[in-house]
């Protein structure tokens, strides 16, 4: 279960849109006890893909994570996920996303279709099955 | 020395929910096996199977340094440093079309109403037919698998198709290659399949080429493509097609077959694996035997060369779940389907972390693939025309003729009065043989024949033995016209 507000939710479609064809990525920041996690802040992070793979991939380079690491250590924070779109395809993980996904966080994918944000779904990895479950974004 | 280690979140369920460890050691590596002595689960996700790689997906931090910018485990620590575990993040959408973003076309009111059951998709749409129409697609090869990819791709919609063959349409190609009819006989292949793609589709741009693709041109005509269909017979041209599909960053969009079994699959490098990681070398010479030696059934292509147009389409378009990384295997006889996972191979020698082959100008494929040394290994065999073994026959000299064709081919043509050896049995059955008499080899088209007589020599058979050039084809071409070819 996701704790999330409407502002950050909206934010995240938003991003999506204004770098749509390209994929968008951030940080979630927040905190994590016994599988619900909220989250307090969200980070719009550069997609350090290259021109064309941006249209299809994301990534955020090692030292983007550890400035946010930091971030989150200084102000008593976890990080407790990330966001990204899949501009023309549906707000479901793909085979990619799997590969490269980890436990525990939360994975936010926002579908861009034609321009618009139409559907904005969280998920998380089962550790027993290793595959992405759908999670609750629950509104606060 | 006393080092703070900063645990992820995603690693906490291994550290009882620690965020913060404070370890002692002096390298960063002591620091980090120190960690796995005291939470041993945090091995499973810190390292590879080997147990002693740090997964490529972690990196680790010395202060603001990524270790690998230092050195390594080795780097020393001093008191008072933080460490931190910072994963890799990285994720992505289905694969996009490898077009990108295509502006400018436009799609005609006639266009409309021939490509309407695409534009009825949604997964096609306006969208993905103005992208088929930009394509560029090169199909290497006309034979059996070529036809239904060219006939597919041109009634689909692909704006251009590249044709490169340098073959002529014969008889027997009949039975498979449907793109060519029986008034095409002796006609170049590409010209043929031009004619065939210009009257299913005339909005259709092709391009033909009537020569070989070799390490010369392959980078200038594939290098005008978007992608490639490999429906070539030989290993030389599918190593050839991989290399330089892998050197430009194009799709290799394979398929083969054998009497009744197929393959297809997407070899993208980009993507997932190459050619080369599945098959780092071709088999020995002669092992496995071609169509023209072994038989195919005619529907096959039929089937490996549409499921490879299908592949075309979903690359152009984007999305769908492509072959890539997957092998599609069918058995037409037995009537099943097998779907393998194919893994990218990081030694790969075209594609791998530490590539060796660079350019394909330079490679020797004849060689790679053992064409060129074919003759330098063996003895040669010595040969004789259709013609003289014919003329030694109506001398009354006595010859002893053995076929080494399958039951199943002597049941379409007998030849003279030959005696029947399989290969397999020659070893044991030459004491049938007389070393005093010169003793004929026959088969199709004189190659299985040049394999017998090298079988029989290493058994340490000492008589005279010669090859029917050109097989029984040949005697039928030169000798006795009445025989059919097959």
């Amino acid at each position: 279960m996701l704790t999330i507000s409407k502002e950050n939710i909206d934010q995240i479609a938003a991003f999506a849109e204004n770098s749509f064809p390209h994929e968008c990525c951030g940080i979630l920041f927040g905190s994590v006890a016994e599988q619900q996690k909220i989250v307090r802040e969200i980070m719009s992070v550069t997609n350090s893909c290259g021109n064309n793979e941006r249209m299809y991939h994301f990534e955020i380079t090692p030292e983007q994570m550890l400035r946010a690491e930091k971030y989150a250590v200084k102000n008593g924070l976890d990080i407790v996920g990330f966001y990204h779109s899949h501009p023309g395809f549906a707000a479901i993980p793909s085979d990619y996303d799997l590969h490269c996904a980890f436990p525990v966080y939360s994975y936010i994918i926002a579908s861009v279709i034609e321009g618009k944000t139409l559907e904005v779904r969280s998920w998380t990895i089962n550790i027993a099955s290793k595959l992405f479950a759908p999670e609750k974004i629950i509104y606060n | 020395m006393a080092v703070k280690v900063y645990i992820p979140t995603t690693l906490r369920i291994f550290t009882n929910q620690r965020s913060e460890i404070n370890l002692d050691g002096d390298t960063v590596g002591q620091i980090i096996e120190t960690l796995a002595d005291e939470y041993p689960e945090i091995k499973k996700a810190l390292y590879d199977d080997d147990k002693k790689t740090l997964r490529s997906f972690i990196n680790i931090f010395l202060g603001d340094d990524n270790i690998k910018n230092l050195d390594g485990y080795q780097t020393p620590v001093k008191d008072g440093d933080e460490i931190m575990l910072i994963p890799a993040i990285a994720g992505g959408s289905p694969l996009e079309s490898i077009l990108g973003e295509v502006k400018g076309e436009k799609l005609s009111n006639d266009e409309i109403m021939r490509y309407s059951r695409h534009l009825l998709l949604k997964e096609v749409g306006i969208k993905g037919q103005k992208k088929l129409k930009a394509a560029k697609v090169l199909i290497v090869g006309l034979g059996g698998l070529g036809a239904p990819l060219a006939q597919y791709l041109a009634a689909a919609g692909v704006g251009t198709i590249g044709l490169i063959d340098y073959d002529e349409v014969e008889e027997s190609n009949l039975q498979r290659q449907v793109i060519h009819g029986t008034r095409d006989i002796g006609r170049p292949k590409v010209a043929s399949a031009k004619d065939s793609i210009k009257q299913i589709n005339p909005l259709v741009k092709v391009e033909t080429y009537n020569m070989p693709l070799n390490a010369e041109n392959a980078v200038d005509l594939i290098g005008k493509y978007d992608v490639v269909a490999d429906a070539s017979d030989n290993y030389q041209t599918r190593y050839l097609v991989n290399d330089t599909c892998v050197l430009l960053g194009k799709p290799d969009v394979f398929g083969a077959m054998y009497q009744f079994e197929g393959q297809a699959t997407v070899y993208y490098a980009k993507e997932g694996p190459c050619y080369r990681c599945l098959y780092p070398a071709p088999p020995p010479k002669g092992l496995v035997p071609s169509c023209a030696m072994g038989g195919v059934v005619g529907v096959l292509p039929g089937i490996i060369g549409t499921i490879q147009a299908n592949e075309v389409i979903k690359l152009i378009v984007g999305g769908g779940e492509p072959l890539v990384g997957r092998l599609w295997m069918f058995d037409a006889w037995h009537m099943r389907l097998k779907d393998l996972k194919i893994c990218k191979d990081p030694n790969c020698p075209v594609c791998g972390e530490n590539p060796t082959i660079t350019e394909v100008e330079d490679y020797d494929y004849d060689g790679f693939c053992g064409v060129a040394q074919e003759q330098d290994e063996e003895e040669p065999v010595e040969g004789i025309e259709a013609k003289e073994l014919k003329r030694r026959l109506d001398n009354g000299e006595k010859i002893t003729i053995i076929d080494v064709r399958e039951p199943h081919e002597r049941a379409i043509v007998r030849f003279l009065d030959a005696k029947a050896i399989p290969i397999g049995q020659l070893g044991r059955r030459q004491d049938e043989l007389d070393p005093n008499v010169d003793t004929v080899f026959v088969c199709k088209e004189g190659k299985r024949s040049i394999l017998a007589v090298n079988t029989l020599r290493e058994e340490g058979y000492k008589g005279p033995m010669y090859n029917l050039k050109d097989g029984i084809n040949a005697w039928a071409r030169e000798v006795d016209p009445s025989m059919p070819e097959y």
